[in-house]
């Protein structure tokens, strides 16, 4: 059978408390010769002594296995991770395997593995670490089907279903709004810059799978939390906005939310972000905060010390972008060498204008900094429906986005289809994170400013619309509160950087 | 955890002595980052609330809370930041 997916990789999630598996005694013969077909006729030749099995019995109770039952073969157990590994002397893997579990229909299914030196290839399989203890090997337990069609629910599709809402696709659509096209078609994809995005997680759609991007196993903040999961959908979804100009990247996702999906650990992912090492070279982040406007107060002790944390990045070399935010006021896009992403909208016959789902002001905190910078490609209020977006199947996105409401109807796709449309200034950040990584791989040692300064004076100017209510400001031509210097454009971004600097 | 977990920064300050501060927050239950402007604590809001002695979860956000007495001559403040939003979604009014 041949697919566009991969066969295998790595899974992000962690293992289960507790994995099943199978101690085989050592006897006269053994289960594990590696050659197909052998065991014929009786068991007995494969049956531990009495005093083997024993012994084997006494420690397993003392390394942390539970006995659930026992044969003259052996014992099937359940244990911790850990337990299994101090048996075999490996590592527990735990990996998606494209499996075909019914007629016509193949899916990921997890599968624990013990890898390491002296660990057979056999998927589930492992030998003990000692020379001494009479055990054959050691068996994880691997997921069987019931011959009923209950496994019906598929992984979300690779491909998007269709919607009668006009609206952009990862990444053609997004390549081809941003000018990244012309060197994608050049072979220019951002290869090996290192893109790092916080957000409420980073699931790995068979979208991504099929493009073979480069995804690292995603950290996590909070204890607890699934580094395979994403509850919200909004990580997933918005990280695609970076493949779609620079499908090369090394991306690490930081999981910052809590088992709702609530950006409870932005702080702390931010710092983990720009202290990663090798260091990024872009950080991008699709939240915020939000203040009254016009501000009342002086910036809060806590965001000034993230001021403090966004400007020490950015003085490490680390292009840092942020959000503008979707009518929200919030300090991040304002600190001084941001690159602060807003909202412009492409219709269907090209034609550009300003977003009004896009915050757009003059910061009153820090002189002379203006929201945004520069734009991406974002849709219009009330629900800015705009790109669709791989997100996990059944999580937040794509039942909350499925679903009609009083202002407008949902977005065509169903609720548990892994897909859904939105944007905000969430899918701009990213956006102008991958126009910065095809700039990086072409010139590494560009500083942020020097990033900056080239989308600034090469984006296209955006003359019609207005920004985020809120605030309420035109765009006009050249530079304007609206839309800052315009739409970004990689392709001349990049021949502005190889003039230029 | 992943349903309760808070996040919240220590200002220093000058002429501090930061590794009793950090031993106590630790002995609370709070993981203590070192940042640019003092300390990042984060950790469950019962160990907040138990360091703390206040009900974090009914406060609004930003909250600023109270400094240890032992620790006064040495943290300036202590404030659980404004919370963040994904920018997806509009801003509510």
């Amino acid at each position: 059978m041949t697919h566009v997916l991969p066969r295998e990789y790595e899974s992000d999630d962690l293992p289960p408390d507790q994995i099943q598996g199978y101690i085989s005694v050592i006897g006269p013969e053994t289960v594990f010769s590696g050659k197909a077909g052998v065991i014929r006729g009786s068991s007995k030749p494969y049956q531990g002594k009495k005093a083997d099995r024993d012994e084997v019995e006494r420690h397993l109770g003392k390394s942390g296995f539970t006995i659930l039952a026992e044969s003259p073969l052996g014992f099937s157990v359940s244990a911790p991770a850990g337990a299994y590994e101090d048996l075999s002397g490996g590592k527990i893997r735990i990996s998606e395997v494209l499996t075909r579990v019914v007629p016509g229909a193949h899916r990921y299914v997890t599968r624990i593995d013990i890898v390491g030196e002296n660990q057979p290839e056999a998927l589930g399989l492992g030998l003990p670490r000692s020379k001494t203890l009479k055990v054959d090997g050691i068996v994880l337990e691997k997921p069987r089907y019931p011959h009923v069609h209950q496994l019906l629910v598929a992984d979300p599709s690779v491909f998007p279903p269709s919607s009668p809402k006009f609206h952009l696709t990862v990444p053609d659509g997004i390549a081809t709004g941003l000018h990244s096209n012309p060197l994608l078609q050049q072979g220019l994809r951002g290869d090996g810059v290192r893109v790092v995005m916080v957000d409420t997680g980073f699931y790995k759609h068979p979208f991504f799978l099929a493009q073979h991007h480069h995804l690292k196993r995603t950290l996590t903040v909070v204890p607890g939390t699934n580094p395979g999961w994403d509850p919200v959908g909004h990580g997933t979804g918005e990280s695609a906005n970076i493949f779609a100009s620079a499908p090369g990247v090394e991306f690490q996702g930081i999981r910052a939310s809590d088992n709702s999906g609530n950006l409870v650990g932005s702080f702390n992912g931010f710092v983990i972000a720009k202290s990663l090492q090798p260091k990024p070279q872009v950080i991008s982040c699709s939240w915020g905060s939000d203040y009254p406007y016009p501000p009342t107060v002086g910036l809060d002790p806590s965001d000034e010390a993230l001021v403090l944390e966004i400007k020490h990045a950015i003085e490490q070399g680390i292009v840092v972008i942020f959000s503008a935010g979707n009518g929200h006021f919030g300090v991040e896009p304002q600190v001084p060498g941001v690159i602060a992403a807003g909202g412009t909208i492409m219709a269907a016959t090209g034609s550009l204008r300003a977003s009004n789902y896009a915050s757009g002001y003059e910061s009153p905190w820090f002189g002379g900094v203006k929201v945004p910078t520069v734009c991406g490609l974002v849709g219009l209020l009330p629900r800015a429906q705009y790109i669709m977006l791989p997100v996990p199947s059944g999580c937040d996105l794509d039942v909350s986005e499925s679903q009609d409401e009083p202002d407008e109807v949902g977005d065509g796709t169903t609720p548990k289809d892994g897909w859904a449309l939105f944007s905000g200034t969430s899918a701009a950040a990213p956006q102008l994170a991958g126009v910065a990584a095809l700039m990086l791989a072409a010139k590494p040692n560009l500083t942020p400013a020097q990033v900056a300064e080239a989308m600034v004076k090469t984006a296209t100017d955006v003359t019609s619309g207005t920004c985020h209510p809120r605030f309420g400001n035109t765009a006009t031509i050249g530079p304007d509160l609206a839309t800052g210097a315009g739409l970004v454009n990689a392709e001349d971004s990049l021949k502005y950087t190889q003039k230029t600097f | 955890m992943g349903h309760d977990f808070l996040e919240a920064v220590l200002k220093w300050k000058s002429g501090h002595k930061a590794e009793p501060v950090r031993a106590w927050l630790e002995q609370h239950g709070l993981s203590v980052v070192p940042i640019q402007a003092g300390l990042l604590l984060s950790g469950p809001s019962d160990s907040f609330a138990r360091a703390f002695h206040c009900d974090v979860s009914a406060l609004p956000r930003p909250a600023q809370l109270p400094v240890p007495p032992p620790f006064r001559d040495h943290v300036s403040l202590i404030e659980i930041p404004r919370i963040r939003f994904p920018m997806s979604r509009p801003k509510s009014y």
